[in-house]
């Protein structure tokens, strides 16, 4: 499904990505973990086409098709979703009439139908009660005045109603309480199988206690140095990355 | 007439049609140019050299720019009252007013008052529940002038909507309004100006506010080669309290300026302001504000703030926030920016599916709502949007 092959990126000349290889099969919920620096959000950021992200070398492929020259919302539309591990507050912007224009583009692009907003209301209100967002801060502009955990549950809801085929949850751990954990599991839970991939990246290993992942990847100064099942999460958790960063 | 100035064949032209021979009489000053503080970023005498024949009130008939329920209506052709309603309501009269016209400090309204046809007087009595629109519709090459004042009598109500309609041609429109609200008095007005890249055009508004009167003036503007939109508010009477808020874009090679002068002369006063511009490709933006809180002012509340959104590196965005204050126990504010378009939140909603253009849209619409927070008629409110959607349509994406 999601496949990466020896990428290498760039920011402002400097290179954080060195010949990153990753492969996540339709339907297998994958965890890449590392130090800060290592280059995660980076990854994020390159898989779903931000700019100022210069790829020096390498491929990133959706079952096979190259995402490099497309750009974000394109690789939105060919179901790419990304969980911002700080997501923005965007002032005037009414967060149901934007989260329904995303949708729509994405239909559009791929030549759906757009859902009605009689559809859309049903579809938002039940996920929002998944999620714990209450009907009040739907109405208010996107994000303003929520708390962290506040905006995570609005990336959460938004993965939900737009149905990504592939999910990547950027530190959506960081900053949540327990509560907030197992509503993020129980959202990945429901929609992971299938068709459907994850790439889960964090820190620690607390978020996998609650989405079990099938892979574990490590990555340390720009490129996988480890990947395995669930066992090196708890190990890094006991030992932490120490021995990953000395030895790069 | 200034000695060093040399009038342009404009000038010499409209001079000729003057009462008060070759000294110009209103016009001694000629034209305002750069050489003007008060009109440097918008030299009108450079944007106006050819001499104008006085236009026709010929015009063709066309939609107008606001769909008004109910409104009063009165059309103005060129300068010419083409159209006003077969009665009025209760406690509205329409008189005309053809005195003494040097009342004003500054060429163009002395101008617009003695040239216009007439200057018409809306004496309102009592709450007005229908909206006075009053569409100045301009097109040709020619020049014209209008000069209407709104009187409102001690505790009355009212909403003024002046469309500034721009149709084809390198017309120059200069238009006076005078507003006088009595104490207590509560006026909504809103203008909105469209013109094409050739005309020019002028809108100067003096305000006179009595105790406890309120104005609420709202303004969206698109622009001309050279245009100009200027409110000078007196504030005169203790307790009154006024909203001036606006927005502005600007795309081609249009230019606008709001100019705004707000003057405190009593205690207790309030003055909430705020202009929000968005400029595209090679326009310019002028924004020009001052306060002037007199030494009784004291409890002035004036805030003032304007923020630019610059779409394109060719675009310029000129402003002077100006506060003149000799009072001691007041609160006044004002803020001034201007900066690009948010990239990361470009990037969150193309990361959601919006496209380039969907997502600037989105992100200008935003940008210039709060301007029209105090816009009371959703119906308005709404068609406002609309016109600013349909700009939003109309620019490519550069990138």
């Amino acid at each position: 499904m999601l496949k990466i092959d020896d990428l290498h990126i760039a920011v402002e000349e400097t290179e954080i990505l060195k010949g990153l290889s990753l492969d996540v099969p339709a339907g297998e919920v994958h965890a890449i973990m590392g130090p800060n620096g290592s280059g995660k959000s980076t990854l994020s950021y390159a898989i779903t086409g931000r700019e100022d992200y210069d790829v020096t070398g390498g491929d990133i492929t959706l079952d096979g098709e190259s995402l490099l020259e497309m750009d974000p919302n394109e690789r939105a539309a060919k179901g790419l979703f990304l969980s911002f591990q700080h997501p923005l507050e965007i002032p005037g912007v009414a967060t149901m009439n934007f989260i329904r224009t995303a949708l729509n583009a994405q239909r559009k692009a791929r030549g759906e139908a757009e859902v009605s907003a009689a559809d859309f209301l049903k579809t938002i209100r039940e996920n929002a009660k998944i999620v714990g967002l209450s009907d009040e801060k739907l109405k208010r502009p996107f994000n303003v005045g929520f708390s962290g955990g506040e905006k995570k549950r609005m990336e959460m809801l938004q993965m939900a109603v737009l149905e990504p085929r592939f999910g990547i949850l950027d530190e959506t751990d960081s900053g949540l309480d327990i509560d907030a954990l197992k509503m993020v599991g129980e959202v990945v839970n429901e929609m992971r199988g299938g068709e459907r991939g994850f790439l889960i990246i964090t820190h620690y290993q607390r978020l996998l206690d609650y989405v079990k992942p099938d892979k574990v990847h490590v990555l340390a100064n720009g490129k996988i140095v480890q990947s395995g099942g669930p066992e090196i999460a708890r190990e890094l958790e006991e030992e932490g990355y120490d021995k990953y960063t000395s030895a790069a | 007439m200034r000695p060093d100035h040399q009038f342009t064949e404009f000038e010499k032209a409209l001079i000729a049609t003057l009462p008060g021979g070759e000294d110009g009489g209103v016009f001694a000053g000629g034209l305002p140019s750069r050489r003007d503080e008060r009109w440097k970023w918008t030299d009108l005498r450079a944007a106006l050299r050819e001499p104008k024949e006085a236009s026709t009130s010929d015009i063709a008939a066309r939609k107008p720019l606001l769909s008004v329920a109910e409104p009063l209506e009165f059309v103005f052709a060129n300068g010419h009252m083409a159209a006003a309603p077969d009665s009025l309501p209760e406690g509205v009269r329409l008189s005309k007013d053809d005195g003494d016209t040097r009342v004003f400090k500054e060429t163009m309204p002395n101008l617009a008052a003695e040239k216009a046809e007439h200057t018409y007087v809306l004496r309102i009595d009592g709450k007005l529940d229908r909206p006075i629109h009053l569409r100045f519709l301009s097109e040709g090459s020619g020049m014209h002038h209008t000069s209407v004042e709104v009187e409102l009598a001690d505790g009355a109500e009212a909403s003024v909507i002046e469309s500034l309609e721009g149709g084809q041609g390198d017309w120059f429109a200069n238009g006076l309004m005078r507003f006088a609200l009595g104490n207590g008095a509560s006026l909504e007005r809103l203008i909105v100006q469209q013109a094409n890249e050739s005309a020019v055009t002028v809108h100067h508004a003096g305000v006179e506010m009595g105790e406890s009167a309120s104005f609420t003036q709202g303004t969206l503007g698109f622009g001309a080669k050279l245009a100009r939109i200027e409110t000078q508010l007196m504030q005169a009477g203790e307790g009154a309290r006024a909203v001036l808020s606006g927005a502005y874009l600007l795309s081609g090679k249009s230019h606008l300026d709001n100019t705004t002068d707000v003057s405190h002369a009593v205690p207790n006063c309030t003055t909430e302001e705020l202009y929000k511009g968005v400029l595209a490709d090679k326009s310019r933006g002028v924004f020009q504000g001052r306060f002037y809180v007199a030494r009784d002012a004291q409890k002035t509340d004036a805030r003032m703030a304007h923020n630019a959104l610059l779409l394109s590196d060719a675009a310029e965005v000129d402003a002077k926030p100006e506060l003149m204050i000799y009072a001691d126990d007041v609160e006044c504010a004002h803020g001034n920016t201007a900066g690009a378009l948010d990239d990361e939140a470009m990037f969150y909603m193309r990361q959601r599916g919006l496209t380039e253009k969907a997502a600037r849209a989105l992100l200008v619409q935003a940008f210039v709502a709060e301007a029209f927070l105090h816009v009371s008629d959703e119906n308005i409110s709404a068609q406002l949007t609309g016109l600013i959607e349909s700009w939003l349509d109309r620019q490519e994406v550069a990138s």
